[in-house]
């Protein structure tokens, strides 16, 4: 199957051809060269693509070499089919020839090439409804990168003869259909059509009886559209410039605020900086405007275990309720709102356009580990939940790059972790938690990165690709609550099922006894001699991090059930419990008011420190060092069943395995190593 | 006539001289489409380089004069003559 390559010059022809062939092909088409048409082979299952590339041309019937090579080659031995290659950008010149070519009554395939470049200076090409209005296929293409190789491959097979595309009126079409009757060539339209233009080649003669046929319709039709060349050729201008008009969108000239806020943004030096600081104020946020609401969730939970007693129920049923039922499930609401405003953060962070300029900044630092720019978004959503995140990784287009940004997620503390880590920060360092669960953050990105950067020694590497940046929007703030909200619920309700199984099974296996000895002690005491030198010497400690491995959340519940086995509940009366309610409520609004004031960090505004009985449990059996140790250790170590699954599913069961195995001996080692620094610099 | 013509549109334009960055304000079309078109209607002689008869040494407006920077278009007689015809 012969295959001619037809296009503008400058279009990407050669080096698609070259591209399909794997064989350097340069064409010299530049003025005053002597051109030629070059073929090369390439293998399609069982046949052989003939591909024949031709010099560059705006129109068949220019005048100069090319032009006669490209005709002659089209006329003398027509191909079996066309590949049309055009320049996405300039689509309304290069669909001139496209509409030309379709006339020549040979099967067609369209190429969109050089789509990167069109994207990057703002033109969007919609192919397939380009597709539609022609009635042939249309493909894009890098051709500089070998992308769309496959599809151009096929859409060849599928090439067809089009409709004449252009009308030109009753009367030329009439004309059009009496010379053709009088030429034996399939291109008999197109053949007709230069005639009346009067371009007679002579590399195609006509007999004198066609002349004078094509003369008499030449003086008709000049009477009625004067200088028929520049009405034919108007035509298809006109047809050309009407279908870009409808497949062709333009990005709108841009504000010069959105090109101020570009170039802090997407600056090398400054954007990353500047996203420092915006997740800093992010977290801040998060934590502050939060905080007095954890407190109020927390009261509620006491006072419905208050309630419980004084209605008069005791014994394992009172245990069951108090300490698991509300024990885990409360602890787990009361990181709602924490939740809830992150995702808020999140939302705006997406919809305002603000992340995909954060991920065009940060595609130096990706490239340095061997990833595009655009890897950041899965990354950064990896700080809600690991198991979306890893399926964000679709976005990619490369499957190394997936699979590096996947097993790069684990280390991006996702916010089921954020409660241990507040917790523990708030107990062990009440002066500054932020500082220390941000360096935390901090440490699981650098973790994250010298995976990326390992893996991407150790797998194949592709080239960075570019990504679109969308306009700035000022986002809905009705939409941003609705869809943070609805995060928040699905993370609750999700979570909420895995953290009741959980809290039962943990408070099954501690009240299950084997010799005077419940079966979490056993197991948690079993593994506790590995833990003892990072500074953990209680086996409630490691024992939460067993079902920790079915899901992140279920360690605080699992701490809770363990420690509140020593807590000391007093009933609460009714109308006393609505009272608690009711302070703590306007207490958490009054706080509310003030936390913007701390966010920006005005002096005088502390956040009180997280008072809760858990805590007083845990301060009595760690040390600062040790707690240091712990929280690196939940932060960094073996991903939830849940993520585990989904890097199964994407990538296959071993490189889920090599997750767990490697992120469980990278958190073990630098528990110990920070632990042993804590130690060194404290005592 | 049909309004679409690119041809009609820029010999209208040109009954003033323009360059190409004047014919694109005008027009609505793709600034390569326009050069094209205006290649086939010089190869065709309906148009020409507009050319100034003034030395720049003795002209007032040499600093911002506009033949000196890019080439100026201007309508022939018989581009008059087609659009007369097909106005």
């Amino acid at each position: 199957m012969r295959v001619a390559f037809v296009g503008n010059p400058n279009t990407g022809k050669s080096t698609l051809v070259s591209s399909l062939s794997g064989r350097d092909i340069r064409v010299a088409n530049w003025p005053g060269t002597t051109v030629e048409s070059i073929s090369a082979q390439v293998r399609v299952g069982e046949g052989v693509l003939h591909l024949v590339d031709l010099p560059g041309v705006y129109d068949l019937l220019d005048d100069g070499p090319d032009a006669e090579i490209t005709l002659r080659e089209l006329l003398e031995n027509p191909p079996d089919a066309i590949v049309n290659v055009l320049d996405a950008s300039h689509l309304e010149r290069g669909l001139h020839l496209t509409l030309e070519l379709m006339e020549l009554g040979i099967p067609i395939l369209l190429v969109l090439n050089m789509v990167d470049e069109a994207r990057r200076s703002g033109v969007e090409v919609d192919s397939g409804k380009l597709e539609e209005v022609l009635g042939i296929p249309v493909v894009e293409t890098v051709a500089v990168k070998g992308r769309g190789k496959e599809e151009v491959l096929s859409g060849i097979l599928r090439a067809r003869v089009p409709a004449p595309p252009v009308s030109y009126g009753e009367d030329v079409e009439l004309a059009l259909e009496d010379i053709a009757s009088g030429i034996e060539h399939p291109a008999r339209r197109w053949l007709a059509l230069a005639l009346l233009m009067e371009q007679e080649r002579p590399f195609f003669p006509i007999d004198d009886s066609l002349r004078d046929v094509v003369e008499g319709w030449r003086r008709l039709l000049s009477a009625r559209y004067g200088d028929l060349f520049l009405y034919i050729e108007g035509r298809r201008i006109s047809v050309a410039h009407e279908i870009s008009s409808r497949v062709v969108s333009r990005r709108k000239r841009r504000r010069a605020v959105d090109e101020w806020l570009d170039a802090l943004l997407m600056n090398p030096v400054a954007g990353p900086v500047f996203i420092l600081l915006f997740l800093i104020f992010s977290f801040r946020f998060a934590f502050f405007l939060s905080s007095p609401w954890v407190d109020f969730i927390n009261t509620v939970s006491d006072v419905l275990g208050g309630w419980i007693l004084s209605a008069g129920i005791r014994g394992i049923v009172a245990s069951f309720l108090i300490e698991g039922v509300i024990s885990g499930v409360g602890t787990v609401l009361s990181f709602a709102p924490v939740l809830f405003l992150f995702y808020l953060v999140l939302g705006f962070m997406e919809y305002s356009g603000i992340m995909a300029r954060m991920a065009f900044a940060l595609d130096t630092l990706m490239a340095a580990v061997g990833l595009p720019g655009k890897a950041f978004v899965p990354l950064v959503m990896g700080f809600g939940c690991n198991v979306p995140a890893v399926y964000a990784t679709r976005t990619l287009e490369s499957f190394y790059d997936r699979l590096r940004v996947a097993l790069m997620i684990p280390f991006m503390g996702c916010s089921a972790r954020l409660p241990v880590l507040v917790l523990f920060a708030s107990v062990f360092f009440p002066h500054g938690p932020v500082p220390v669960v941000l360096s935390l953050y901090l440490l699981g990105m650098i973790m994250a990165f010298i995976t990326g950067a390992i893996l991407s020694r150790m797998l194949e590497y592709e080239a960075p690709s570019l990504f679109e940046i969308p306009p700035y929007r000022f986002p809905d703030g009705g939409r941003l609550v609705k869809t943070a909200w609805d995060r928040t619920f699905e993370f609750l309700r999700g979570a909420g099922t895995i953290i009741m199984a959980g809290v039962v099974l943990v408070w099954l296996t501690m009240h299950l006894r084997i010799s005077g000895e419940s079966l979490y002690s056993i197991i948690s005491r079993g593994i506790l001699p590995i833990f003892r030198p990072m500074g953990i010497q209680d086996w409630r400690l490691t024992g939460a991090l067993i079902p920790g491995f079915v899901s992140k959340e279920v360690i605080i519940g699992a701490l809770a059930v363990g420690f509140s086995d020593m807590a000391n509940h007093l009933p609460i009366g009714f109308l006393e419990g609505i009272g608690m309610i009711l302070d703590a409520f306007a207490r958490a609004v009054r706080e509310s008011m003030g936390a913007p004031g701390a966010i920006f960090g005005i002096p005088g505004f502390r956040i009180p420190p997280v008072e809760t009985s858990l805590g007083d449990y845990l301060s009595g059996v760690l040390t600062p060092a040790g707690a240091l140790a712990y929280m690196v250790f939940v932060l960094l170590y073996t991903p939830c069943v849940a993520t585990v699954a989904a890097i199964k599913q994407e990538f296959g069961g071993r490189w889920a395995l090599f997750s767990v195995l490697y992120q469980m001996s990278v958190a073990f080692i630098l528990a110990l190593f920070i632990y042993k620094i804590a130690v060194l610099i404290h005592g | 006539m049909d309004e679409r013509d690119i041809f009609i549109w820029i010999l209208r334009a040109l009954r003033f001289p323009k360059d190409m960055d004047g014919l694109e304000r005008y027009l609505d079309f793709d600034r390569k489409t326009i050069e094209w078109a205006i290649r086939i209607l010089e190869e065709r002689g309906y148009i020409k380089p507009s050319k100034c008869d003034t030395t720049c040494s003795a002209c007032p407006l040499r600093d911002s004069c506009s033949f000196r920077k890019s080439t100026m278009w201007e309508i022939t007689t018989k581009g008059r003559q087609y659009l007369s015809s097909r106005g």
